[in-house]
């Protein structure tokens, strides 16, 4: 139980699956915050949720397969930083080999 | 022997044929121009809510009790987190510990007779992704991303891993796209991406059980390439082990032109998605009563139809028994009737029309390029005027032939429908003029004699004009009030 939360090299693992980089002062800020909140999920995890689930849970309300209007192609890629010609562009992504 | 005996399993990505998308009330379908089909849920845009669409779940199900397995009456979903520009939300909608459907197999027919039995492992609902345009190497201005397909709903059926052959391996992939296609789960477009798949291989030695490291191989979409890409991949592992090397566990993937595999990324290197359940949706629960009715529909003896096809659908004795004569006939029927809603007129096209293609093709349904759907949406745009019966035909002709879709199929016959504007207006003045006798009768009160003005109109219309359009404007040449 003594174990700690969140390892520093687990800490640096998550920034990485995240993009994140953050400075050694930014990293010693949010390192306590993040692992107070895994410490709340370790509490709720101690709880015997099993048997309370059964029978209990709330169904997913489901919707009819009726197309509704969505966003015009001009308010889709409004909040784009960047688009032309009707597609988001994003900086060259590689494919393939050597990706 | 050694470590040479090929163990594939399969994982393969079926779109649903539904309207909309999974989450979200986009349209699912396709042809759209880029980025014409999103909204805050699918873009992932802040505060928007996923609610999951009835027939995507209907459909599963389907799929599930064809394939038979079991329903898992909660499951649940959980978030894939991984980056890439084509997820716009940073995660992907799946499911991960608790799937729809679990164990279950498939039939597959053996070259020389027979059948041999798949096992599945499961089948599981989740978002499909946007599409990436990537710039040629070394080119500038970037991906381009076209998030249309971003959230359409994707089955995933997985394979235990007893596929012994590459061979095995697509004649699994071409009975499941049969089955599946017939269940009218999907409507088995491969050039669309209906069914997708990836593989993994490794390679046994039976005597020890030995075996090397899984290696995935992705973008396998045609029979054809995962035929060959398995071979190419088999025989590079069987290469390596001569050679005294290590098969590494990586993912790689398939070159179509060159018939290739080649490292897309080393599997060590963090393939950790950080799964949990999604907070926005409660679990999926599947009810007792769309079990039977799914149930229902893939037990109904031959005789049950016939009776249901009588009474519930009003058809008379002769139609019930000729679209009862297999499960594939009465299946088409019935989505073409669901459809278009009129049973009668779904009948009688499915009894010529259909059944003429399919035995043109020596009766092998799969054949057929049209689904019934897209048949039913053709008959419907009949019902309300917007086609003639004889431009319809055509089409459907040249979707059987082509695979085209209806719009691609009715411009190429021709252009639009008229239903307007001078042509629209010469065609009825030369109607009323080859029918004299009609149009006086109508003009004298007798309404009926303007069925044979409108089929004079279609008739020289080469099957163009648009029957309700036809009708209106004659009515008003006739002096009588445009709508009836
Ligand atoms: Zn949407």
């Amino acid at each position: 139980m003594d174990e700690p939360v969140l390892s520093v090299a687990g800490f640096a693992a998550l920034q990485r699956l995240a993009r994140l980089r953050l400075s050694a002062e930014e990293a010693a800020r949010l390192r306590p915050q993040l692992e107070a909140i895994l410490g709340y999920v370790r509490r709720l995890e101690a709880l015997d949720a099993e048997s309370a689930e059964a029978g209990e849970e709330a169904a997913a309300p489901l919707r009819p397969d009726e197309p509704r209007p969505g966003l015009s192609p001009g308010e889709a890629l409004a909040a784009a930083p960047d688009a032309s010609e009707g597609f988001f562009r994003v900086p060259r992504v590689l494919k393939g080999p050597g990706a | 022997m050694a470590l040479d005996v090929p163990v594939i399993g399969l994982e393969v990505h079926v779109q649903l044929r539904t309207r909309t998308k999974l989450f979200c009330g986009c349209g699912a379908g396709f042809g759209a121009p880029p980025n014409h089909l999103t909204c805050p849920v699918c873009l992932g845009l802040p505060g928007a809510l996923p609610v999951l669409n009835a027939e995507a779940v209907r459909l599963a199900v389907r799929a599930a009790l064809a394939l038979h397995m079991a329903v898992t009456p909660h499951s649940r979903f959980a978030r894939k987190n991984y980056f890439y520009p084509d997820l716009p939300k940073g995660y992907q909608i799946t499911q991960h510990d608790r799937p729809l459907a679990t164990g279950g197999w498939l039939e597959v027919p053996l070259p020389g007779g027979g059948a041999a039995r798949v096992a599945l492992a499961q089948l599981h609902l989740e978002e499909d992704s946007g599409k990436s345009l990537h710039a040629a190497a070394g080119g500038a201005g970037g991906s381009r991303l076209d998030f249309n397909r971003a959230g359409a709903p994707l089955a995933e059926i997985v394979t235990e891993p007893c596929l012994g052959s590459p061979e095995e391996a697509a004649d699994f992939l071409r009975a499941l796209h049969a089955r599946l296609t017939f269940a009218g789960v999907t409507t088995g477009r491969m050039e669309e991406g209906a069914l997708r798949c990836d593989a993994n291989v490794s390679l046994r030695d039976p005597a020890t059980g030995d075996g090397t490291e899984r290696v995935e191989v992705k973008n396998l979409n045609s029979f054809r390439f995962v035929e060959r890409a398995l071979a190419h991949e088999v025989s590079r592992q069987r290469e390596a082990v001569a050679s005294g090397a290590v098969v590494a566990r990586e993912t790689r993937l398939f070159d179509p032109g060159s018939g290739a595999t080649a490292v897309l990324r080393e599997k060590e290197t963090f393939e950790d998605y950080r799964y949990f359940p999604d907070p926005d949706l409660p679990p999926l629960v599947v009810g007792e009563a769309l079990l039977a009715q799914e149930r229902h529909r893939r037990d109904e003896a031959p005789e049950a139809l016939r009776t249901r096809f009588r009474t519930e659908m009003g058809l008379p004795d002769y139609d019930a028994g000729v679209l009862t004569q297999d499960r594939e006939t009465a299946a088409y029927f019935e989505a073409v009737a669901r459809r278009c809603a009129d049973p009668k007129a779904a009948s009688n096209w499915v009894m010529t029309e259909v059944l003429r293609q399919v035995k043109a093709h020596g009766g092998d349904w799969t054949r057929l390029r049209v689904h019934p759907e897209e048949l039913g949406a053709l008959l419907a745009q009949v019902a309300e005027g917007r086609l003639s019966t004889a431009l319809a035909k055509a089409v459907f002709a040249r979707m059987a032939e082509s695979g085209e879709e209806a719009g691609t199929a009715v411009r190429a016959l021709g252009g639009p429908v008229v239903r307007d504007g001078e042509t629209l207006s010469a065609l009825v003045d030369e109607a009323l003029r080859a029918q004299p006798r009609a149009a006086e009768d109508v003009r004298a009160g007798h309404g009926r004699a303007l069925g044979v003005l409108v089929g004079e109109v279609l008739r020289r219309s080469g099957g163009r004009a648009e029957p309700r359009a036809a009708r209106r404007l004659l009515r008003v040449r006739l002096g009588l009030d445009a709508e009836e």
